[in-house]
């Protein structure tokens, strides 16, 4: 015992690791770009009324969910490479991996949007002479948007914390910079604690982002229940969890 | 196009099964742990004493959104530096398994009770049943058929995050498919065997789950 932390290091550091936080968010970003466009294809394919394209999607989604991603990313750096000759740098593999395993988890959000806009909206629309696509896209698609965003910023969140395993292939992000600054310095405890703080601060406030766009998106009676984020933000951190449980005791 | 060297994973068979039995193991302990501090959790976070409560979402907020592999470094290269605490490789990763998970169940359990009308607990009250009987015989039942795809989903999670433990050195399934990746060369082979070896256990999991959420249904 008798340990006193130092984080001097760590600030005198703080460039480091802005430089892997920054190439955390890029992966996050670009990963859940491409998961996003991925995610609706599959989902589309899911509904598809082609037997085929239907069961390619629902076993891709289900390959997708039982396949660890940490092996999956190993597997496609190391063994694609050898297999295929395809060379991948560890951030083009790391989007691979991070966007095609997302992509099957976004599509199953998706397809529930998708799939609770009732189909008597679209008969109306066709009713009232809309086209196939028009009613997709004035009618279904914007209630699907509202209903798919939510859990969709909830996955950016669990995204923002899986880039955390592309560092096990050498992209300099946010682990990777941080086991370099401990080694740099032999201050790991500094380095490690600050690294895992700025994880939780992210993933906090993209939940609670989550959480307020659930509220304001909702449309009731034709109203959107529109609030402010900051009060949003507090309900959720910091008064909702300390507030008395609703049972009645 | 390559061929797969199946012999060659066929002669390193029994290493990796016993490597899949040691994933199994950690994910196994850490799963039964984690049931019971979630238990401890999510008790703490219904409690009427606000400091307990405090505690109980602080503690879920911060193991929720700190990545696994991101937990395993901080408390095996940083804490146990700095307080000089010995601790193996393996206990290390149920130890931050057995948190993080505990952090998720907390939460489903919350959820399942949460399912269950107030009125229920009403009735059973107005009964005569006592506050225990009311949550054994009324309450407890109910939640546990809401929670338990959950509780499923949270096992097969453990036994996928079990293979960041590799990073400590733990020669479970991850690390031994690396090793022998290394020492035969053959990267497509061993890291295809590791996928389909963790595919099947989540699969045969969620099976096992199906069956028991069947048997207990009245």
């Amino acid at each position: 015992m008798g340990y006193t932390p130092d984080f001097e290091p760590v600030w005198r550091r703080a460039d480091l690791l802005l430089e892997g936080l920054g190439m955390t968010f890029v992966l996050a970003i670009v990963a859940m770009a491409c998961a996003i466009v991925l995610g609706l294809v599959i989902a589309m394919g899911q509904m598809s009324s082609a037997r085929v394209v239907r069961r390619l999607a629902t076993g891709y989604v289900q390959l997708a969910r039982g396949t660890p991603l940490y092996v999956y990313i190993f597997w496609v750096y190391y063994s694609l490479g050898s297999a295929t000759g395809i060379l991948l740098t560890p951030f083009q593999a790391g989007v691979f991996c991070l966007a095609t395993l997302y992509g099957a988890y976004l599509a199953e959000i998706d397809r529930g949007a998708l799939q609770s806009i009732q189909r008597e909206q679209r008969e109306a629309a066709v009713a009232l002479g809309l086209t196939a696509w028009q009613s997709f896209r004035d009618i279904v698609l914007p209630q699907a948007v509202r209903i798919a965003i939510p859990p969709t910023t909830n996955m950016f969140a669990m995204l923002f914390m899986d880039t955390s395993l592309v560092s096990a292939i050498g992209a300099l992000e946010l682990i990777r910079v941080a086991r370099i600054g401990s080694s740099e310095s032999f201050r790991p405890f500094e380095f490690y604690t600050v690294m895992g703080l700025i994880y939780v601060v992210v993933v906090l406030v993209v939940s609670a982002l989550s959480a307020w766009l659930e509220r304001a998106l909702r449309y009731e009676d034709g109203q959107a229940l529109q609030r402010s984020f900051r009060e949003a933000f507090l309900e959720r951190v910091i008064r909702k969890p300390f507030s008395a449980p609703k049972t009645p005791r | 196009m390559l061929e797969f060297q199946l012999e060659t994973v066929v002669a390193s068979g029994p290493r990796i099964m016993t490597a899949l039995a040691l994933t199994i193991y950690i994910s196994t302990v850490s799963m039964l742990s984690g049931l019971a501090v979630g238990l401890v959790v999510s008790l703490l976070r219904r409690s009427g004493f606000q400091p307990f409560r405090l505690l109980a979402v602080t503690y879920i907020s911060i193991f929720r959104g700190l990545p696994l592999i991101a937990f395993l470094i901080w408390l095996y290269f940083g804490v146990t530096v700095a307080f000089n605490i010995q601790l193996s490789p393996i206990t290390a990763g149920i130890v931050v398994m057995t948190i993080q998970s505990s952090a998720y169940l907390a939460e489903i359990y919350r959820s399942g009770m949460e399912a269950i009308p107030h009125t229920q607990r009403q009735a059973a009250v107005a009964l005569g049943l006592s506050p225990v009987r009311v949550f054994t015989d009324v309450q407890f039942p109910q939640a546990v058929r809401i929670v338990l795809p959950a509780i499923g989903n949270e096992y097969i999670g453990l036994v996928k995050g079990s293979a960041l433990v590799s990073v400590l050195g733990v020669a479970e399934l991850m690390r031994t498919s690396q090793q022998l990746v290394q020492f035969y060369q053959l990267p497509f082979e061993f890291f295809t065997t590791a996928a389909v070896l963790y595919v099947a256990v989540g699969v045969g999991l969620g099976h096992l789950f199906r069956i028991l959420e069947k048997r207990i249904r009245y």
